[in-house]
């Protein structure tokens, strides 16, 4: 949904194009030089009266809003019901605007248009506004037809969804039900915070999916908020170390494995913050979740920052730029300007995201044994129960050691992390920890939760523990065509699985392109191969597409081809796992092979 | 006699062109596996060195052993009971089996005869052993279990690895019903020459399979003298031969392998290996034996598929007990718990799909489904009101007993073993108790046109038929009671009774990326269809029921309305 609104439609966003760190504290001024204290001091003042002077301004505009609305005046209700909303206004302040050339004093570090980006093209811009249950939804048609396209079927899922889980959405309490169980990855909502519970309320529309805060805020220390801006490069805030920015409570997410670990808090699911889907929820409608990759995850959003590279060119004017980037990533100084230049960034978060979704799927494991969710299925893979029965079975050609019939571990971690435990040294003991945990869950169905339990612990520390050494290994171009041969030697038990072939998939064509832009590409007749890995389509019934955007959804309908009635992506998908043959798939991947050696 | 009567006065049933076979899954592209599994169904069945004398009818009524039962009020107490079907199918227990090849019976002056017709027609001991030879498939369930297919089986479940055989415990457990040994240990006690831990020796155990003694009990004690001595089903049972004439005892012996046992059990890592769920359905599989004794059983007894179907289901639900009971407290050990064979396959083996819905409308849907095959006509007949104006406390304590049974296999994904053990039993007691005390008269005269009825109302059960074991089993009744519909001038029931077989053998799966037909669909018109065709006869026949209103569990619709709207999800 890429429109273009007028200032008078943006409302207040529009507005504060000439604020300039309006909040920058006297404390954290560099004593040293007292004339850039007197330069500042008035900067200050210059900005505290634009402040005041516009403050008049932006009051009427945001009236105006109002009126237009009521109006019916066509608008973009996710920016209206955002605008209303303290915190997102706060950000929209300076991250709102895009080619202001006062702002653009400041876009060494970042565009400044990131809440724009998120709030007009971002999929979780909306994600508690997609399943807010239909009846629950008490507009007018003005404002119906406003949000228009945005509720539709997955609302109608929802709202059959908590009729089936019992809460009465009619009552405060069967929202507040909803909002402990749904909105805290739809909409952040965190049971450990009380200062935004004001927002999930269920008269509340005014956040309406993920917020600025629910990602870069780390609890409700806000410190950061006032300190964290500013005009000058030069401040003692960018030189902190992600830990003292956590402190003041901005949440590091400057590197793949903090980001890796926000994302899956929701994606595969947390119980700390009530984060879990159960099986009872996927029974009453929730669509499966489905496999994450990070880094193509990222890449669809789509971003709304600058990746590293972008950033290191972007800072070349900063004269502590090199230390910036070694407190951010804790490496030496003098290897920044060689690691900036030669890291395959993209690979290394794949890698690193990939660690981080395995450790995540088993810590949720490890948890559910104290949250009475022992032996949920949702905690396992969807396939090991859900397939048709079939003669002859590919699920049969397993390796002996696996007790048929068992509820398996989530499956699609599996091929990714096989590669990133090849480039790790010295080893973690990852692979030992793993094949007692499975061996364990092979004993007995779901297995003995005692002994489980304490081999998920085992398994986790590992994950970590290799997760930091691959995060200080260098990724460079051999490493990233290793990645890619590996990959392409995936056993062929790993392949059983669809999503573990998506996931395959997925990096093998990420390295490729990623080794392509910089200039390490790969032969043509490899390229090709990789190119048809990705392009059998409907052949292999794998898909790599994901729906993209803040108008895709899983049941916005696909392309129809000519005498078939549209599928959503949704349907055709479950469609592509009922379907999926891990024999084609492997016989690419051999062809794949013969091209690599 | 412990069972139905026999009678000379028989109505011979008319040569039914109508197939009984059974389908064995709803999956689709199961209809390899299905032939399969026939094979080894058949395999297990009834192998009968039987005299003809079994013709002759006993007319005793129900004589079935005093019950030595301390009872306690509580539901979740231990009950101390002896279970009559249990001790007629004592016989058949696995220790009390010996490696004693069913060539021991196969004299020529016993049951090695000539083939019958060819030389003494009346002489009561016969052919049965070249019959059941030749012609039955048990006597292939060692080659059966020697075959590729099967030592692919034994290699994915770890049993044998390299075609070595390293895991003796678990052999041990296919041994149980593939072959008339007492188990691998007193194979190897036998044999210590002969057995080779490497191979599986063809010399050490029955290379014929399922032999006599699975069926009849261990020969030793009354091989002698079974010919001379006239006993009693309760003194047979009681020195080692199972008295098979009665139907509830057949029915049980069967079910001891079709089904399983407290000493035989075919659980999910099986399944998962390759080998074909049990599906057992006691009508159906008598019908496709091919039979080693005189069938003038058949023309004997008035309504005979009646009454191996009313045999049938409760003896299947007798062994499913005994094998859960089992399960459950094996599972407090070493075993594997939760067992999900227990459990409905397509409870979970479905694919996942939009607009899905657990066919149970009460459950919320987060366990599996505790399968409902072994416990169909019980459970129908039960809340049928087949024990209407006999509602003793025994009636309702089974009916109790299999409800609070179900809610702990679906209270959650593991259910509570030790709770599950003790429902078990205490279920199989009051079945015990329902069959000796309540049930008798109602069984005696349990006719086809009763199970007509049966299968009549069971067919406008619309939120259960949308299970496909429930609907499965639903069609077996019908054909079961056929002598009851089949006579009615209406003869469009019979090609309705086509198309829900048809319907439920589902079409194999194509890979075709627009296979959108839901077969639920077909399934749905099919049963309307047939539920209209039975209605009718199914009213005129059973004048007795249509005062029937009233049920245990409330109140009944005796004959639902013709239409069914839709079919749910």
């Amino acid at each position: 949904m890429s429109m273009t609104f007028s200032d008078q439609e943006l409302g207040f966003f529009a507005m504060p194009k000439l604020i300039i760190d309006p909040l920058y504290p006297l404390s954290n001024l560099p004593k040293s030089s007292s004339w850039k204290r007197v330069i500042a001091l008035n900067v200050i003042a210059i900005n505290i009266a634009l402040v005041m002077a516009l403050g008049t301004t932006m009051q009427p505009a945001h009236c105006q809003q109002k009126e237009a609305l009521q109006s019916g005046l066509p608008g973009d209700a996710v920016l209206q019901a955002w605008g209303e909303n303290s915190e997102v206004r706060k950000c929209g302040i300076c991250h709102y605007v895009s080619g202001n050339a006062f702002a653009r004093r400041d876009t060494d570090f970042c565009q400044l248009d990131e809440a724009q980006t998120w709030l007009q093209s971002d999929k979780h811009a909306v994600s508690r506004l997609r399943i807010e249950p239909l009846s629950q939804i008490e507009l007018d048609e003005k404002k119906k037809e406003a949000i228009g396209d945005l509720l539709g079927e997955s609302n109608l899922v929802s709202y059959r969804l908590c009729q089936q889980l019992g809460y009465d959405l009619a009552t405060e309490k069967g929202y507040d039900q909803f909002r402990d169980n749904c909105l805290t990855c739809h909409a952040g909502y965190d049971p450990n915070q009380l200062t935004a519970s004001d927002d999930f309320k269920r008269s509340n529309s005014h956040h309406p999916g993920i917020s600025c805060n629910n990602c870069h805020q780390r609890g409700e220390a806000s410190r950061w908020v006032d300190l964290h801006g500013g005009l000058s490069n030069d401040r003692p805030w960018r030189l902190l170390s992600p830990a003292e920015k956590e402190e003041a409570g901005l949440r590091d997410l400057m590197d793949a494995p903090s980001q890796a670990k926000l994302c899956t808090t929701c994606h595969i699911g947390d119980h700390e913050r009530r984060m879990f889907i159960t099986h009872e929820m996927y029974v009453a409608g929730h669509p499966p979740l489905p496999s994450f990759e990070l880094q193509t995850y990222l890449s669809t959003l789509p971003p709304h920052w600058r990746n590293f590279n972008s950033t290191y060119a972007s800072l070349e004017g900063f004269s502590q730029r090199a230390e910036y980037f070694a407190v951010n990533l804790a490496i030496p100084n003098e290897d920044i300007p060689r690691v900036m230049e030669d890291t395959f960034w993209e690979t290394r978060t794949l890698l690193l995201g990939a660690m981080q979704a395995a450790e995540q799927s088993i810590a949720l494991m490890a948890d559910s044994n104290s949250n009475q969710h022992w032996g949920d299925y949702a905690l396992y893979d969807c396939a090991s129960c859900h397939h048709e029965l079939r003669l002859p079975s590919f699920r049969q050609q397993r390796a002996a050691h696996e007790v048929p019939g068992r509820p398996r571990l989530p499956e699609w971690p599996t091929p990714l992390i096989e590669v990133a435990l090849q480039l790790e040294h010295p080893a973690s003991g990852v692979k030992e920890a793993r094949g007692n945990l499975l061996s364990l869950i092979n004993q007995t169905p779901f297995g003995n939760p005692k002994d489980c339990l304490q081999a998920a612990r085992v398994l986790s520390e590992a994950l970590k523990r290799s997760s930091v050494q691959l995060t200080r290994s260098s990724i460079e171009a051999e490493q990233a065509r290793q990645v890619v041969k590996l990959l392409a030697h995936t056993s062929d038990d790993a392949l059983l699985d669809y999503h573990a072939a998506r996931q395959t998939i997925w990096a093998i064509q990420l390295v490729d392109r990623e080794l392509a832009a910089k200039g390490h590409a790969l032969r043509d007749s490899t390229r090709a191969a990789i190119k048809q890995l990705g392009t059998l389509g409907q052949q292999s019934f794998v898909s790599t597409e994901l729906p993209a955007g803040r108008s895709g959804t899983l049941y916005t309908p696909a392309q129809a081809t000519p005498g078939k009635e549209p599928l959503s992506y949704l349907a055709a998908e479950l469609l592509r796992m009922r379907a999926y043959d891990p024999q084609k798939i492997r016989t690419q991947m051999r062809e794949l092979c013969t091209q690599l050696d | 006699m412990l069972g139905l009567p026999l009678s000379r006065t028989s109505i011979r049933l008319r040569e039914m062109s109508l197939p009984t076979t059974i389908l064995v899954s709803r999956q689709p592209l199961f209809q390899k596996m299905m032939l399969t599994h026939f094979r080894l169904a058949i395999a297990f069945s009834l192998v009968s060195i039987v005299t003809v004398r079994s013709a002759e009818p006993d007319r005793q009524p129900i004589d079935k052993p005093a019950c030595l039962q301390i009872t306690s009020a509580q539901d979740s107490s231990w009950r101390i009971s002896r279970v009559w079907l249990e001790e007629m199918s004592q016989p058949v227990r696995r220790q009390d089996l010996s490696i004693e090849p069913s060539a021991s019976c196969a004299a020529t002056s016993c049951h090695g005869g000539p083939r019958p017709g060819i030389a003494e027609p009346l002489a009561v001991r016969g052919a049965e052993y070249p019959l059941w030879l030749e012609n039955d498939p048990h006597a292939q369930s060692w080659r059966t279990l020697c075959s590729p297919t099967s030592l692919a089986m034994l290699e994915r479940l770890n049993i044998m690895q390299s075609g070595k055989l390293v895991n003796a415990i678990a052999f041990d457990n296919c041994l149980a019903c593939h072959n008339s040994t007492g188990g691998y240990e007193a194979a190897s006690k036998l044999n210590h020459s002969k057995l080779n831990h490497s191979e599986l020796n063809h010399s050490v155990f029955n290379a014929e399979g399922v032999g006599c003694a699975n069926c009849h009990g261990r020969s030793q004690n009354w091989r002698s003298d079974h010919y001379r001595l006239q006993r009693d089903n309760a003194s047979n049972a009681a020195i080692g031969l199972a008295p098979n004439k009665d139907l509830f005892v057949r029915a049980r012996v069967c079910a001891a392998c079709h089904i399983g046992d407290s000493d035989r059990d075919m659980n999910h890592d099986i399944i998962a290996a390759g080998h074909p769920a049990l599906h057992y359905e006691f009508t159906t599989f008598h019908n496709m034996l091919p039979k080693h004794w005189r069938e003038s059983e058949r023309s004997a007894t008035p309504d005979f598929e009646a009454k191996l179907w009313l045999a049938g289901q409760v003896a299947a639900l007798d062994a499913s007990l005994a094998l859960l009971e089992s399960r459950a407290a094996k599972s407090l050990s070493v075993g594997t718990w939760p067992e999900f064979a227990a459990s409905d396959c397509s409870s979970c083996h479905q694919n996942l799909r939009i607009g899905a819905r657990k066919y149970e409308a009460d459950a919320r849907g987060s366990a599996n489904t505790f399968s409902t095959w072994n416990r169909f006509g019980v459970e129908q007949l039960l809340s049928q009101g087949f024990t209407q104006g006999n509602e003793t406390p025994t009636t309702q304590k089974i009916a109790l007993s299999l409800d609070h049974l179900s809610k702990l296999m679906s209270a959650g994904a593991i259910p509570e073993a030790a709770a599950v053990q003790v429902a078990a039993h205490n279920a199989r007691i009051d079945l015990d108790a329902w069959l000796r005390h309540s049930a008798s008269p109602e069984m005696l005269r349990f006719s086809a046109s009763s199970l007509h009825r049966v299968a009549a109302i069971a067919l406008a059960d619309r939120d259960k038929l949308n299970s496909w074991e429930f609907t499965a089993q639903t069609y077996l009744a019908v054909i079961a009671a056929r002598s009851s519909w089949m006579n009615s001038a209406d003869t469009t029931a019979l090609s309705d009774a086509s198309q829900l077989r048809r319907a439920l053998l589902f079409k194999p799966f194509t890979h075709s990326i627009s296979l959108l037909d839901d077969p639920k669909r077909e399934i749905q018109s099919a049963t309307a269809n047939l539920l209209k065709s039975l209605q009718p006869t199914a009213n005129v026949q059973s004048p007795r029921d249509k005062t029937n209103s009233k049920s245990l569990r409330g109140e009944v619709e005796v004959l639902p309305p013709p239409a069914l709207p839709s079919f749910p999800n």
